[in-house]
Order: C-alpha cells, then structure tokens, then sequence
C-alpha cells in the first residue's frame, strides 16, 4: 500500500516538466491540435513581444500623434503592382510589407488609432484577462472541489447546491449581473489590489462564473479517487487532510484539471470578448478586442458605399478573435484526446 | 445633394429675421406675421393620413413630470402630449402655439399673452387662462420645478379673461418670451395631482400606452386645435438602450426616424436615406467642479484647456460639420451676439504641464472623466484625454449612460469632479448662461462662481437696450474664454436620418422639439 502510494506521487509530481513537454510533443503530432497548438503559441509569443511588435501605443491616435493624422488609414503594406485573377475577373493587389510604404499594415480607425497596434496590445490584453481570471478561477475551483469532495457530508451538500445554483445562471448573463452591480475597477479581495495588472471587475466575473464548473469536475474526480487504497493507507498513517488533497488526491485530478482549464480558457476568452462587445468591464481607449469590434460597429465602419469603406477596423480584431478562440479550442480538444488515451 | 443642402442650412442659419425680431420694441408685428406663413406652408401640403404609423427612435426617457425632465425622449412625449405656449423653429424665431399674439408693457415689465380659444384637454375639458396660471405657479415652485430659476422673474401670473394672460416681472427681461418656450413649460392642466402619469395635455397625440423599457404608442388628437393637424394617425416613440440599437432598427425598417445620430453614423447612412443636418447652438463641454478636489486652484483648469486643441477636435470628431467653439456657449448662429474675433491660445501641453506643476502637481494629476455614453461624446472623451495626457493629466475615461447619468441618482453628472455633458440648442443664449454659469444656476455643473460674471449675464438678461446687450454678450464671452470653467470644442449640427418618403417633419436644432404635427409617410 505504502509502495503505491509513493510510486503514483512520483509518477505524477516528479515528472510534471518532462511529462509537460511529453504532451506537447504529442500534441504536435496529429495535424488539428498541432494548428491549434501552434496557434496559442503564436498569439503567446505575440503577447510577450507585443511592444517590439507594435510600432504604436494602445492609446496613440490622430490627436496626439501626428504620424495618425488624418484618421481612417487604409491598410498599407499593399504593393502597387495587381494580380489579375481570371476567373472572377477580379484584380487584387498583393501583399508587400517590404516594398509598399507599410506603416499602418492593418489602417487606422476614426480616431487615428493604429488597428495593428491595437490588435497585437489586445493580444496581451486578452492573455491578462481571460488568461488570469482562469487561472485564479481553477484555483479556487480546485480548492473548493478537493474539500467539498474528500469531505463529503452537509459541507458538501451546502456549497454543492449553493454551486448548482450559481451554474443554473447562464454564463453571460451572470457575468452581466455581476457587472452591474460591481463598481468599475473592482479588485479580487484576496490579492494586493496596488496590482493594477488585477484592477478589473471581468476577473471576479470569470472566477465567479468559472470556478463553480472548475469545482464541479474537481470534486467528482475526488470522489472517484478517494475511496482508492493509497488514499485509504494515508489515511492509516495518520497523515492531515492537507496532505492528503495536496500529495495524494491533487496529483490524480491533474489531467482532469488541465482539460477543464484549457477549455474554460477559450470559454474565458469569448466571454471577455463578449463583454467588450457590449463595452462592459472596458473602458476606451483599452485595446480590447470586443470593444474595437463593438467601435468599428458602432460607427458603421463596415458599411462600404459611394462615401465610404474602412470595413478594416472591423475585420482584423474580430479575425483576431476567431483565430484565437479556434485555436485554443483545436489545443484543448487534443489536450482531451491525449488524456482520455493516457487515462 | 446633401452636400449642398447642408451647407445652406449650416451656412445661413438665419439669425437675421431673429435679430430683426428682437430689436422690435413691441412684438406685435411679428405675431401676424408667422402664424399665416407657418399654417399656409404646412397645412396646404400635407393631408391628413388615417392609416399612417409613424415610428421615431428615442433613448428611453427617465423622468416624466413635465416641469422636471430635460432628456431630448423625455421633452418629445410632452412636446407630442401637450403643448408650448410658444414654440421656437429651427432658425430660432419665436413661432405661436398655445398663445397665439402677444404684446409688451413700454416699460418692459409686463407681458400679454392671447391664447387659443378652441384648445381641449384630452380629458374633455377646455384650456383657459387658469390653467396657465396654474402650470406657472407649478413651474415657479422651486419643490417641484427645476425650472423655477429661469422663472424666479415672474412676480405675478394673472387670467385677465379666460383667454388672456398678464406675466408681470421684476425687472425687465428682453428673453422672457423665448423662456416660455423651455421645454419644460408645457401647459398642465389646473389641479392635475400627478403630472408624471397623467398625460393630460391639449397636444396633437393622446397616450394610448406607455412603457419606459419598450415605447410608447400615440394616437391622433382628433380634437386638436390646430386645423389639421396632427396629419398622421399613430405615433410611435420607440425606446432603444443606445444609439446604436435605434440605428439598427432603422436599417431594420423598425423605425422611420432617428435624430440625434453621432456624425459617423450620419456620414455612413446619408447616401441611402433622406438625411437632415442643421445648424444649431447645441454643444458638448468638459468641466472640472470648481468647488472642491483639483478645481479649488484656478490653474488646474487652466491647464486643462490649455491642453486642449479645439481645432484638431473639430476636424476630426465633428468631420467639420458644424462650427468649431471657443470655450463659451454662445456660437454663431447668435449671430450679433456672437464675437468672431475671438482667438483662443494653441494648444500648449508644456505651458499646461507648468501651470500644474505651479499648482503644486509636479506628477500631474488622476481622475476619472465621466461621459454619457451618447452621440459622439466617447469619442471626444478620447481625444481631451489624448490631449490631456501629453500635459500630465492622466484620466481614465467612465462611460455613464445618459438617461442615468442626467437623472437623479447620487454620482450624476452635476455631482462628479470631471465631466462631459451635451447641451441641446437654445433659442437664446441667456438660457445657457442663467441654467448653467451664474452662482445660483439649478445646473452649474462645474459649480462656478464669479461676481463679474454673474453681474454681466444679469445685465444682459435685462437690459432693453440692445447695443448694451450685445456688448454684455462679447464681455461674458472674453471672460470666459480666459478663466470659464467649460471647455467647448465645437458645435454640433443636428443630424436627423428619416426613411426615404417622409416628409413634412420639422426637425428643430433641440431635437426633442421636432414637430411631427404635420408629417407625412410616401
């Protein structure tokens, strides 16, 4: 019993970084979640290098800087020269970041905003805010699971039916709820809040709608591996709950939990998304995503007629979106394939 | 074809036939001379339409009490359920209503209104002199009107007859007709207990349901007044959460009207819709609360509008419709009042970080800019803030939705420290100037107090001698050009879009004013 017990925290816990890349490794290896791998470490890398990457500030525009001036810049990294396509009979010209003037790649919107900036900035953006509030939502998922779960008893039944409840609400219209009553840069209690990195009330919105889910899986996969042996022969050994839930039941809700973190993630980031669509929880000029997309709809940017066309302020950030969502769907999609073989 | 139309609108704004009109000692010769042509145009082109629905697109309304309200949704359900004694039109001329002739005391204190004699209540009962005298009592009543300052002149309102009314005022007031048309004085019925849910009025629709959250549906008066009008039988004020949603529904085909668009939407929509600009007084200001935090030291507000580049605002949030603005609400189209040799100073970021950094703000300073999230004020949030930061006057900008933001609650926006507000036209400048600048205005939002200035606006607002008004109007302006507490980048046009075959809509520089009466749906 003892034996086991030590071998499966080895097996798990020693091994994590090799085992890591183990995964990654495989998930290279069929051709979707290789995409969808390759994707999210694109838009990580993006993230990192935003501001070598971005030639503007997020809050650069037409008034304070006169290289933006004036707004509503087509998209110049296109080369003179046409290519005819015959069979449409369409002429489209070809993009030349090298040879064609190139300073605003993606244009710039009607402020003078430079969207290529914004977009690769919103990256960052994005990665702190769905990326964090995830994290810190499996976090305390996983705590609540692992005590509710080894626990059991009335403290089980309380929080369980108090998480049902807050599970029966639809995720964005408790994410809506919550915002209209938290006030603007509301911060999570728990950490410093002089981090302005935390200031944002969308974090409590994704830990509150997140970590319910997060403690459900949590708990039912205690529940499976409690009543296991070397779960019983610590017990034996009179060893606390702590260790317990840390070096003996943790280990074995792993997998589990990096599935449910990698899709809460893409869930996290459409939500966020969302919610700058419909200009909560950011205020301009934030380089969010959702709420470049909700501006360029708001000013009907999208609308091309005889007076106008600068469909482009909508169409890079709502690209970014889809390309970002799309890819950490195909990641944690191969996450799953790679767990359910290895379980 | 726009084009050409806009510029004529915004171009010859009219001022002349107003200030013809008020260099006129007696006013009576105007009172013949409008009330023809304004029936003779309207009622020989447009008939009368049974089955014609017209759907306008509003922000939904908060308050309803009619001496209280001050949204443009909210003053379009009473322009629609009651009535003015008079109206202004779009080029700011005095235009009958309920009064239909008037006429002034030679020594200025007195004022004779003759009302319309066949005007009913839609409950039944007929309009009389004592229902004015009544609604003014209301009005005058500093517990239920916010109105009561722009008519705390008034000693005493009096039923000569049944049909005539005699205002008599403290001191002379050359405006005080314009005053009768605040959109707040509409004409209530003498006792009604709660004018907020009532909707009696002698307007040219009645309530037939109403619902803040979703619309509300009008029908024809039939017992109007006015020979025929209201020509289209149903009226629909349809109530949208945001501008954009009301666009939408216009390209849905919900709604046949929307006013108030942001100039982008206006300049996206124009080619595919009749589509309306005209030049009106209407304007948004950024002020600092000049009686507590950042603002108690004259040089931090000066270093805000030193900040600030007017023109590069002008040329980019308004596209260069409309006029640009000098820190002072009286623009161009008060023409004679109007001093165009103002030149305000460049914008000067180095000077305004100085000036903070005298004021004891070496790092500059943080705050939070309020902005109703309407029209094109967001945008123009991001460009004082762009402007400002290059001085040290970092803000973070707080999207506050209008109807809350300019109703009751406890951060509105005559509360918080640093704020964008939109003011609609006014037929006159002292309305400007008695609401919002002088000590004990009922909306000073920066809280500002001035004896000079204060003495000024008074002088203006009664002598009845025009050149000393004219040289009151230019002194305010360079007073406040060098230390008011507004910072007023332009003024703004009022943009209607209206589905192609409507016409006969009378839009009015206060959008909540445009006259439906005689519209007419192809």
């Amino acid at each position: 019993m003892h034996l086991e017990s030590n071998q499966r925290v080895r097996h798990w816990s020693d091994s994590l970084p090799v085992q890591a890349i183990k995964w990654l490794s495989q998930l290279l290896r069929t051709p979707l979640s290789a995409l969808g791998t390759l994707g999210v470490v694109f838009f990580v890398l993006v993230a990192i290098f935003g501001d070598q990457l971005a030639p503007f500030n997020f809050d650069e525009n037409a008034f304070n800087n006169n290289d933006l001036y004036p707004p509503y810049k087509a998209p110049d990294c296109f080369g003179d020269g046409a290519i005819h396509v015959p069979i449409v009979d369409y002429h489209t010209r070809l993009f030349d970041p090298l040879n064609a003037e190139c300073k605003n790649p993606f244009g710039t919107d009607k402020l003078g905003y430079d969207v290529y900036s914004r977009v690769i900035l919103g990256t960052r953006e994005i990665f702190r805010l769905a990326g964090l509030g995830t994290l810190v939502a499996v976090l305390i998922g996983t705590t609540i699971g692992l005590f509710i779960g080894y626990w059991g008893g009335w403290p089980d039944e309380i929080v369980s039916r108090l998480l049902d409840s807050l599970l029966s609400i639809p995720a964005l219209l408790l994410a809506l709820i919550l915002l209209g009553t938290l006030p603007e840069s509301a911060t999570l209690p728990v950490i410093d809040y002089h981090l302005p990195l935390l200031k944002n009330s969308i974090l409590i919105v994704l830990v509150v709608v997140y970590s319910p889910i997060v403690a459900r899986v949590v708990r039912s996969n205690v529940l499976s591996v409690k009543t296991q042996g070397f779960v019983e022969a610590a017990q034996l050994r009179g060893e606390s709950t702590f260790y317990i839930l840390w070096r003996e039941i943790l280990p074995s809700v792993i997998p589990a939990l990096v599935v449910e973190a990698s899709l809460r993630f893409s869930y996290a980031i459409f939500l966020v998304a969302s919610l700058g669509f419909l200009s909560l929880g950011a205020n301009p000029p934030t380089p969010n995503w959702g709420l470049m997309v909700n501006d360029a709809y708001n000013n009907q940017d999208y609308i091309c007629n005889e007076f106008q066309c600068y469909d482009w302020t909508l169409i890079y950030p709502a690209a970014a979106i889809v390309l970002l969502v799309i890819s950490v769907n195909l990641m944690s999609d191969g996450i799953k394939r790679l767990v359910q073989r290895s379980g | 074809m726009f084009r050409k139309h806009n510029k004529k609108l915004l171009a010859a704004s009219n001022p002349m036939t107003r200030r013809d009109f008020l260099r006129l000692t007696g006013f009576a010769a105007a009172t013949t001379f409008i009330p023809a042509e304004f029936s003779r145009t309207t009622q020989s082109k447009f008939r009368r339409q049974d089955s014609a629905i017209l759907r306008v697109a509003w922000e939904q309304p908060v308050t309803l009490d009619p001496s209280n309200l001050s949204s443009d949704s909210e003053v379009a359900l009473v322009n629609a359920v009651y009535d003015y004694l008079l109206d202004t039109n779009a080029s700011a001329q005095l235009v009958p209503r309920l009064a239909q002739s008037w006429s002034m005391s030679d020594d200025g204190l007195s004022y004779t209104l003759n009302l319309v004699q066949n005007a009913v209540f839609h409950d039944g009962s007929p309009f009389t002199s004592a229902d004015v005298v009544w609604t003014f009592d209301r009005l005058r009543n500093p517990d239920l009107s916010s109105a009561a300052g722009l008519f705390g002149n008034i000693v005493s309102v009096e039923a000569s007859d049944p049909y005539t009314v005699v205002f008599a005022l403290d001191n002379t007031a050359p405006d005080f007709l314009y005053n009768l048309t605040d959109n707040r004085s509409v004409m209530l019925k003498a006792g009604t207990e709660d004018p907020a849910a009532a909707f009696n009025g002698t307007g040219p629709y009645k309530v037939t349901s109403f619902d803040a959250e979703d619309r509300a549906i009008l029908e024809r008066n039939e017992a109007y007044w006015m020979e025929g009008a209201p020509t289209v039988a149903r009226l629909e004020f349809i109530y949208f959460g945001d501008a954009n949603a009301s666009v939408n529904a216009l390209r849905d085909g919900e709604v046949d009207v929307v006013l108030r668009t942001p100039t982008r939407v206006f300049q996206s929509l124009r080619s595919n819709y009749n589509a309306i600009a005209i030049a009106t007084n209407g304007y948004n200001l950024a002020r600092l609360r000049h009686d507590q935090g950042f603002g108690t030291d004259p040089r931090v507000w000066k270093a805000f509008k030193l900040a600030t580049d007017r023109q590069k605002i002008f040329d980019i949030i308004s596209a260069g419709f409309g006029a640009i603005g000098n820190d002072t609400p009286i623009g161009p189209l008060y023409a004679d009042y109007y001093d165009a040799s103002i030149t305000l100073p460049s914008a000067d970021p180095r000077a305004a970080r100085e000036l903070l950094e005298a004021a004891g703000y070496p790092d500059g300073i943080d705050l939070d800019l309020h902005v109703p999230n309407s029209g094109d004020r967001p945008d123009l949030a991001l460009a004082f803030s762009s402007f400002w930061r290059d001085a040290n006057i970092r803000v973070e900008i707080k999207l506050r939705d209008e109807g809350i933001y300019y109703s009751d609650v406890e951060d509105n926006w005559l509360q918080v420290d640093l704020g964008i507000t939109g003011w609609g036209s006014r037929p006159t400048p002292q309305q400007y100037l008695d609401l919002q600048l002088k000590t004990d205005a009922v909306w000073n939002e920066a809280h500002y107090s001035d004896a000079e200035l204060d003495a000024l606006i008074d002088l203006a607002g009664t002598s009845l001698d025009q050149d000393a008004r004219v040289q009151a109007y230019k002194d305010i302006q360079a007073l406040l050009v060098d230390r008011g507490p507004i910072i007023v980048p332009y003024f703004f046009p009022q943009f209607a879009i209206l589905e192609t075959g409507i016409d006969g809509v009378q839009v009015h520089p206060f959008a909540g004013r445009t006259d439906f009466r005689f519209a007419a749906k192809g």
